[in-house]
């Protein structure tokens, strides 16, 4: 008889921690890091000691442009107009026009001094808890690749996402919430669904959509089918039989301790049905807490990202382990940030929608003590051409782009890395997308390189055979 | 895995790496006795397991071990190694597996004893390493071929010891007792025969039994009774569906590309029931594999509608994810064949050669230049939809065609020449009115009014003057109408100088990539149905429109066009390969009906966004320029022009119409004359129309100049009549009939209108083609170059088309002009390829017992797992490749036996000696798979469509997603079609069968995942669909005839295969009292379905 059977199973069902024999079996593995409650449930353990639980991550879907929000580049002004002197690598467009100086202002902020665009008045406030990494660098300059890319380290369909491996690694705290949450505000990054997928890895980690756009149910099938009398007399019939039937096939080997899971899967999905709706609530926040996020804006957009905000700091409260916001619809299609035609215009309402709720978000978590066990991060697929597509717009442009972190471990008020003088090319200290994910899983106590997943007859990791931890970027552990 | 088998591989493995070492002349001779130790011993074990991670230039861990200085300085954790004291060495403690968290190697079993003792010494010895400086680890000190080698020796590349020995063979029971056996293992008793039954149903059918199939097995179980029973089911249809089902799974099936818009790949459906068809007859499954590579190249399997179903099989090498618009059209090729090659090694093969794209395979015999040699067979291979009917049904009235046609042409000719002997005073007073009466300024449409009554030509040269028509014939109008008598003959002879010497040539700054009408055509590819085979050699010809009102519509003379007998023929014409320098590319061509050109670069099948320049929608029955923008990342790679009709287009990119496919009349058509490369500004050449009698004819009054015309159409027509004509003459004539004058149907001429009757009556007798997707041989295949790390900016040798070395005792070699598909395909079903047959039985035995023989089913290699039962393994792949490699002959070899109906309780012997169940003492509890749990929802409603086949339902969505790039959602219940017709779109999986563990199309799938999580209880708790399904299952059952007893009897009867106890009939009547009393008589019955749909004992089979 072998371990890995026992972790095979484990890792199979999603109630792993209701296994209370399974678990015993377990200690071998248990962290020393998180409470004991929480280490029955994790599949792989830590390697690190943690400086944060949770991620929320903010995605700016369209790639928000690099030289008009965190990375300065006077230069531009100053040659605006000017032909691009450096060679151009193929755009998605090819209509590459001239210099184009940022329309938007900068300013130092904070004590630290870190230009942040006049794009962001509130998150300015912020600015010595922000991590800005001004060195990205994606391999790709089309939306759906891109956006698979940041999402699961491959451009392709078929790799787990971040949020799936993470929670994967790491398993859940609350048993009546999923590990891993994606609050959609109606614009799914291009490529769909499978940007959360959990691919090879157990179903249990994948991301779970809460709907908070239109008027449909917030999350699919937790609203009971029936009235609660008339459920509980189902779920009593349903636990009979399936008692008998457990006992009829016994406990005699592992495979039928599958059926057990099963049955107690039914717990933990009837406590689910509590547990959401109670959860996406906010009746119970207070004035204050409303209106500093916006929840009340008369913009209808930044409204609806104020709730996505807020919703994300409930679910990380309640222990969810990963939540990804994506971005409200109502400003473009698909995309919003994919300012192809007028940066100022679109960028100036793109900004406008995220930088209240942001910025609340932030306060809210330090004021409750849960930023430091809280990553966040604010990343789009890619950056923007520091010169114009026709004249006023700006093209995709992976080639090198600014990203920020906050909160658990992160230095604050930083920047880290460079782009050329144009602001074109990442050429100082540059962060790939598996550095980058071999960063966010450091801070979460995990080496990127041992977390593995045996499928198809080969260990996968989401770094896949690359990524180098940015450790620059975090204060140094104890 | 049994660790057993693996360390006598590597004691074998480390064995011979010793013998190679220490018989290298050199060190013997030079060497100290401790360091011959270390060359003998360690330097090969740390090249074997170590050196790939811990060298100095990827320190894993910060560590190097490819030097002395390496390891006394050691990594992250400290020295790696204390000279002399074995047990303080961290190093050995990690390869003994005594530090947690450091178990070396990574990712790999555990080194043999023998190494582990080794090691031992050397470091009890004082560690004597010679390497002063860091190894340097080329390829060539990696010594692939003796990697090879070693390799080559793992149990999966051995040839099957069974083939050809049926005295060998014991069956499966005799195998399996044995290991029980020597293990001290009883095995468990025959499981109970209804649910028996209900097992075989499912692991069959994918659907509960009918109760009456139970009861009478349950009466009389015998071994015959269960023969008959198991025939039964694999004779049903259900059964074909539900294994189609399993083989999608392992070459990843998917309707759609993913990517943005997720796009369609076009009749992908008639591959799914292709699949049905051939597992409901059997098909062998080397025909079937050699079908999916290579069915163009082999014997048609024709079915009784005339439907070769081995191009079917191509469809394969269709399913794969795209992006729709790389800036990089080079790299996303790469990304597809890894895709196409990483299929054909997982499903066929059962290892991993797209491990070995960026170097040599880290684990198997597998080299980075075999991949490539298997790169330019795909590389040589197009994508394209294929006709899958009898070319003869399209052609067979061809000739009777073609006579008609010539007959038409005949009596047109002589009609037209007839009329025009005495056109000249008509021709003279249109020219004269329209002197008098001048367009001006006046808009078209009110100078139309003013036209005269009765005098059609009129308005034809009205129309001619007025801008339409050709530039020449207008520039002659010009003259005759516009000028003065004084200017006339001065302008007459201007203008027929200027005709004379016509631009018609291809300027200097272009260059003329081909001339179709010069026969210039002999690399190029036409495919599809009936199209003609080559360009219009002689005779002229009539394009055919079958929708248009006057079926011809214009003379060919030149080129190549689809439709000369009729635009139900349909296809593709493909030129070679060229290397795309030019800003511009323009086709000299024509189209109808949604006929597309495109320039396919680097065989990218995209055609949105960047890529709509190069696939122009061709709309213009005249012939014209139509001109594709290159970009400039285009320049220097390679392309080929395509025309295609409407339904040969290999992939719908922007349509979100899902009945495009249906709403065809198959009636579409193209031409193509010369294909330009030039730069931006290069004036294209305008034909010349007017011909050479025209344009030497001096004319010194209008009147003259009007018979001079006159004349030379009839002087056209006549040669036209007697079957001659050139491509002047036949330019000329169109210009005419493109006027609306010489009308091809005048409506004086009831024979000519009878002639084109009759042709019609043979035209509409052409069929529609059936289309599948598909792949063509290119007519010059190429090799590929070996890629430096994968990069294709990097490129090295060019390697030979071919396949896996490590299986040349099955290879072929591949001819010149073949892409080498069909040697590939022929390598593949060799009974002597050690793989194919033993990875497809122990699918077969995965589906049927839950685990294969080999556990890691789509991976036989060094990292899988070696088979439990070898012998076993050994025996079934021979034994079923000698009985024709039948499916169903090798499934009834494994359900009769005593091991598949075991029951599923384990005996005490088991627990404590075997709980892994590696020795198939007793069968597993098995949850039932997501289509198995809809389908039986919909089947136990009496929901279920039989029979079923073609285009897919769309899934059904609670919340859209994307409401702009997803469809909208389709019918709750799928329209009651089994999960197997509902359509498999990349980006927007259905979540009911995701939330059960249905894969996802991304790479083989041979052995699914079976999660257990909530989301599936709340699935089956809330899931609008279950609700819909249970409360019409209650309804039947309300209003069938029969007591409250009988009813629920029934329920348990069809869902659950068995009678309800009595305990459990007490049990549902107090649940239907309970909600009857609150919520009436219908609520309490769709309570109770509701219920039962989630009982465990549902979904799990026993």
């Amino acid at each position: 008889m072998t371990v890995f059977n026992r972790r095979e199973l484990l890792r199979r069902c999603g109630n792993g921690f209701g296994y209370t024999a399974l678990a015993a079996l377990l200690a071998e593995y248990a962290p020393a890091a998180f409470g004991e409650d929480e280490a029955a449930g994790k599949s792989q353990g830590l390697h690190f000691m943690p400086r944060a639980k949770n991620v929320i991550f903010l995605f700016m879907d369209g790639g928000p442009s690099q030289v008009d929000t965190f990375d300065p580049k006077p230069l531009l002004n100053q040659r605006h107009g000017e032909r691009f002197p450096a060679a151009v690598d193929a755009t998605q467009f090819d209509q590459n026009g001239t210099i184009f100086g940022s329309p938007f202002k900068f300013e130092q902020r904070g004590q630290s001094g870190l230009p942040i665009s006049e794009l962001f008045p509130n998150l300015a406030q912020h600015a010595d808890k922000l991590c800005v990494i001004r060195s990205m660098k994606s391999e790709f300059a089309e939306h759906s690749q891109a956006c698979m890319y940041l999402h699961t380290g491959s451009p392709i369909q078929g790799r787990p996402s971040l949020g799936s491996w993470i929670n994967y690694g790491l398993g859940t705290v609350n048993q009546e919430l999923p590990g891993y949450v994606v609050i959609n505000g109606g614009l799914l990054p291009i490529g769909g669904p499978e940007n959360f997928s959990n691919s090879f890895l157990p179903a249990i980690n994948q991301g779970t959509f809460f709907n908070v756009f239109g008027n449909q149910e917030i999350v699919q099938n937790v609203k009971p089918a029936f009235g609660n009398e008339t459920q509980s007399a189902l779920m009593d019939f349903v636990r009979n039989s399936d008692a008998k039937f457990q006992k009829i096939q016994g406990e005699t080997n592992l495979e039928s301790s599958a059926i057990e899971g099963a049955i107690k899967n039914y717990e933990t999905a009837m406590a689910m049905q509590t547990a959401v709706p109670q959860l996406t609530d906010v009746s119970g926040e207070s004035e204050a807490t409303l209106k500093a996020y916006g929840v009340d804006s008369k913009n209808p957009l930044t409204a609806q990202y104020a709730k996505q905000c807020l919703l994300a700091r409930r679910l990380i409260e309640s222990g969810v382990r990963f939540v990804e916001l994506t971005c409200v619809k109502g400003i473009r299609f698909i995309a919003p940030w994919d300012d192809h035609e007028n940066i100022q215009e679109g960028h100036r309402k793109n900004a406008e929608v995220v930088d209240q709720p942001i910025a609340a978000l932030i306060s809210d978590l330090a004021q409750r003590g849960l930023l430091d066990s809280t990553l966040l991060v604010f990343a789009g697929e890619f950056g923007r051409t520091p010169f114009a597509q026709r004249s006023h717009g700006r093209d995709h442009n992976p080639q090198g782009f600014s990203i920020w972190l906050a909160g658990g471990g992160v230095k604050g008020g930083f920047h880290y890395g460079s782009t050329d003088e144009f602001g074109y090319r990442a050429v100082d200290k540059v962060v790939s997308m598996h550095d980058l994910h071999a960063t966010i899983l450091h801070v979460l106590g995990i080496d990127h390189e041992r977390l593995t997943f045996r499928w198809g007859g080969r260990d996968f990791r989401l770094t896949d055979v690359y990524g180098n931890v940015i450790k620059d970027c975090l204060f140094p552990s104890n | 895995m049994s660790s057993q088998q693996v360390h006598g591989f590597l004691v074998a493995l480390v064995f011979m790496v010793n013998a190679a070492s220490t018989s290298d002349p050199i060190f013997a001779n030079e060497a100290s006795e401790k360091e011959a130790f270390f060359e003998a011993k360690i330097r090969p074990a740390l090249h074997e397991h170590c050196l790939n991670c811990h060298n100095v230039g990827k320190k894993n861990g910060g560590l190097s071990l490819d030097s002395r200085d390496g390891w006394m300085q050691g990594g992250d954790s400290g020295p790696a190694i204390v000279p002399g004291q074995p047990d303080e060495s961290l190093l050995l403690r990690s390869i003994q597996h005594l530090e947690p968290g450091l178990e070396m190697p990574a990712k790999a079993p555990k080194l043999s004893a023998d190494t582990l003792a080794s090691f031992r010494q050397w470091i009890a010895d004082g560690a004597v390493d010679p390497r002063d400086k860091p190894e340097s680890l080329t390829e060539a000190n990696l010594d692939w071929d003796k990697l090879f080698q070693e390799r080559s020796q793992w149990w999966c590349w051995q040839p099957n010891p069974m083939l050809g020995k049926p005295d060998r063979y014991r069956g499966i029971d005799f195998w399996l007792n044995a290991k029980m056996k020597e293990a001290g293992v009883m095995a468990s008793g025959r499981a109970d025969p209804q649910q028996l039954a209900r097992r075989l149903s499912f692991q069959l059918r994918g659907l509960p039994p009918d109760y009456r199939d139970v009861e009478s097995f349950g009466n009389s179980p015998s071994a015959d009774a269960w023969r008959k029973l198991v025939d039964q089911y694999l004779e049903s249809p259900e059964f074909a569906e539900h294994w189609a089902r399993h083989w999608m799974d392992t070459v990843r099936y998917s309707e759609t590309h993913g990517s943005e818009d997720d796009a369609y790949l076009p009749f992908a459906y008639r591959y799914r029931d292709y699949l049905v068809r051939s597992f409901q007859q059997d098909v062998p499954i080397n025909r079937l594999i050699e079908e999916h590579l290579a069915g163009d190249l082999i014997e048609p399997r024709w079915t009784e509608d005339g439907v070769n179903e081995a191009l079917i099989g191509l469809a394969f090498w269709r399913f794969i994810e795209f992006n729709q618009t790389p800036v990089d059209v080079k790299k996303e090729e790469i990304v597809v064949i890894d895709s196409q090659i990483d299929a054909v090694g997982k499903a066929f093969q059962g290892i991993t050669i797209s491990c070995a794209r960026c170097h040599d395979h880290k684990f198997d015999p597998i080299s980075d230049e075999d991949y490539y040699a298997l790169y330019g067979v795909l590389r040589s291979t197009r994508s394209g939809l294929r006709v899958l009917d009898r070319p003869e049904s399209f052609s067979q009235h061809n000739s009777k065609l073609d006579a008609l046609q010539t007959e038409f042409t005949k009596q047109w000719s002589s009609y037209w020449s007839e009329r025009l002997t005495s056109a000249e005073p008509e021709f003279v007073e249109a020219v004269q009115w329209l002197r008098q009466n001048p367009q001006g300024e006046t808009k078209w449409q009110d100078f139309e009014k003013r036209l005269p009554e009765g005098k059609p030509l009129v308005r034809v040269l009205a129309r001619l003057s007025e801008g339409r028509g050709n530039a020449s014939l207008r520039s002659m109008l010009d003259v005759l109408v516009q000028r003065s008598d004084a200017e006339f003959v001065q302008e007459w002879n201007k203008w027929r100088e200027k005709i004379a010497n016509p631009s018609n040539v291809i300027p200097e700054d272009a260059k003329l990539l081909w001339d179709l009408s010069d026969g210039d055509f002999n690399t190029w590819r036409v495919d599809g149905a009936g199209m003609p085979v080559q360009p219009i050699a002689s005779q002229p010809h009539w394009t055919v429109l079958g929708n248009s009102e006057t079926f011809f519509t214009t003379l060919q003379g030149e080129g190549f066009h689809s439709n000369l007998l009729s635009d139900r023929h349909a296809g593709i014409l493909r030129s070679p390969d060229f290397v795309i320098e030019s800003d511009l590319i323009s086709l000299l061509c024509r189209g109808t009906a949604g006929a597309r050109g495109r320039l396919v670069i680097e065989n990218f099948q995209g055609d949105s966004l960047l890529f709509e320049t190069i696939n122009p929608t061709l709309n213009s029955d005249q012939t014209q320029w139509v001109t594709m923008t290159i970009r400039p990342q285009w320049k220097g790679l390679r392309g080929h022009i395509e025309l295609l009709t409407r339904d040969a287009k290999p992939y719908i990119g922007v349509t979100k119409d899902p009945n495009y496919l249906e709403n065809s009349d198959g009636r579409s058509s193209f031409g193509l004359f010369q294909v330009v490369a030039h730069a931006h500004g290069v004036q294209l050449p305008q034909w010349r129309v007017i011909p050479d009698s025209l344009s030497q004819a001096a004319c010194d009054s209008r009147e003259k100049a009007s018979a001079a015309i006159l004349q030379s159409i009839r002087e056209s027509l006549g040669k036209l009549k007697t079957g001659g004509g050139n491509v002047e003459d036949i330019r000329w004539l169109n210009c005419w009939i493109e006027s609306g004058w010489l009308s091809i149907l005048p409506a004086d001429s009831p024979t000519i209108r009878q002639a084109i009757d009759e042709y019609k009556q043979f035209e509409n007798q052409i069929p529609k083609p059936h289309w599948a997707p598909g792949v063509y041989e290119d007519r010059l295949p190429v090799n590929q170059s070996w890629l430096t790390r994968g990069d294709h900016k990097t490129p090295g040798k060019e390697i030979e088309r071919g396949y896996l070395v490590a299986l040349k005792g099955v290879t072929e070699p591949i001819p010149q002009a073949a892409s080498g598909r069909l040697q590939l395909a022929r390598s593949i079903t060799n009974p002597n390829n050690p793989l194919t047959a033993r990875v497809y039985v122990n699918r077969v035995w995965n589906w049927l017992f839950g685990e294969g023989l080999v556990r890691s089913v789509d991976n036989f290699g060094r990292m899988g797992e070696v088979p439990s039962h070898p012998e076993l393994l050994d025996e079934l792949a021979a034994r079923f490749m000698t009985e024709g490699w039948s499916t169903k002959q090798l499934i009834r070899h494994m359900v009769t036996s005593e091991a598949w109906q075991r029951s599923t309780s384990a005996t005490e012997t088991s627990i404590s000696n075997d709980a892994d169940n590696r020795l198939w003492s007793h069968m597993l509890v098995r949850r039932i798979d997501a289509e198995s749990i809809r389908d039986s929802m919909l089947c136990v409603a009496g929901n279920l469509k039989r029979p079923d086949s073609g285009l897919g339902t769309l899934p059904y969505y609670q919340a859209v997603m994307e409401p702009n790039k997803q469809s909208p959602p389709g019918p709750l219940d799928g329209s009651g079609r089994r999960s197997l017709y509902l359509e498999v779109r990349r980006n927007f999986p259905y979540e009911f069968l995701l939330s059960f563990d249905f894969p996802r199309p991304a790479s083989p799938v041979g052995k699914r995942s079976t999660t257990i999580v909530p989301t599936q209880s709340l699935t089956l708790l809330n899931d609008p669909l279950v609700l819909h399904e249970s409360q019409i299952w209650a309804n039947k059952i309300r209003n069938a005839e029969g007591d409250q007893v009988s009813k629920v009897q029934r329920m348990y009867q069809e869902l659950l295969g068995r009678q309800p106890t009595a305990t459990e009939l007490q049990a549902v009547q107090s649940l239907l009292e309970e909600v009857r009393t609150k919520e009436g008589e219908e609520k309490a019955w769709h309570v109770l379905a509701h219920g039962m749909f989630n009982l465990k004992e549902f979904i799990f089979l026993r």
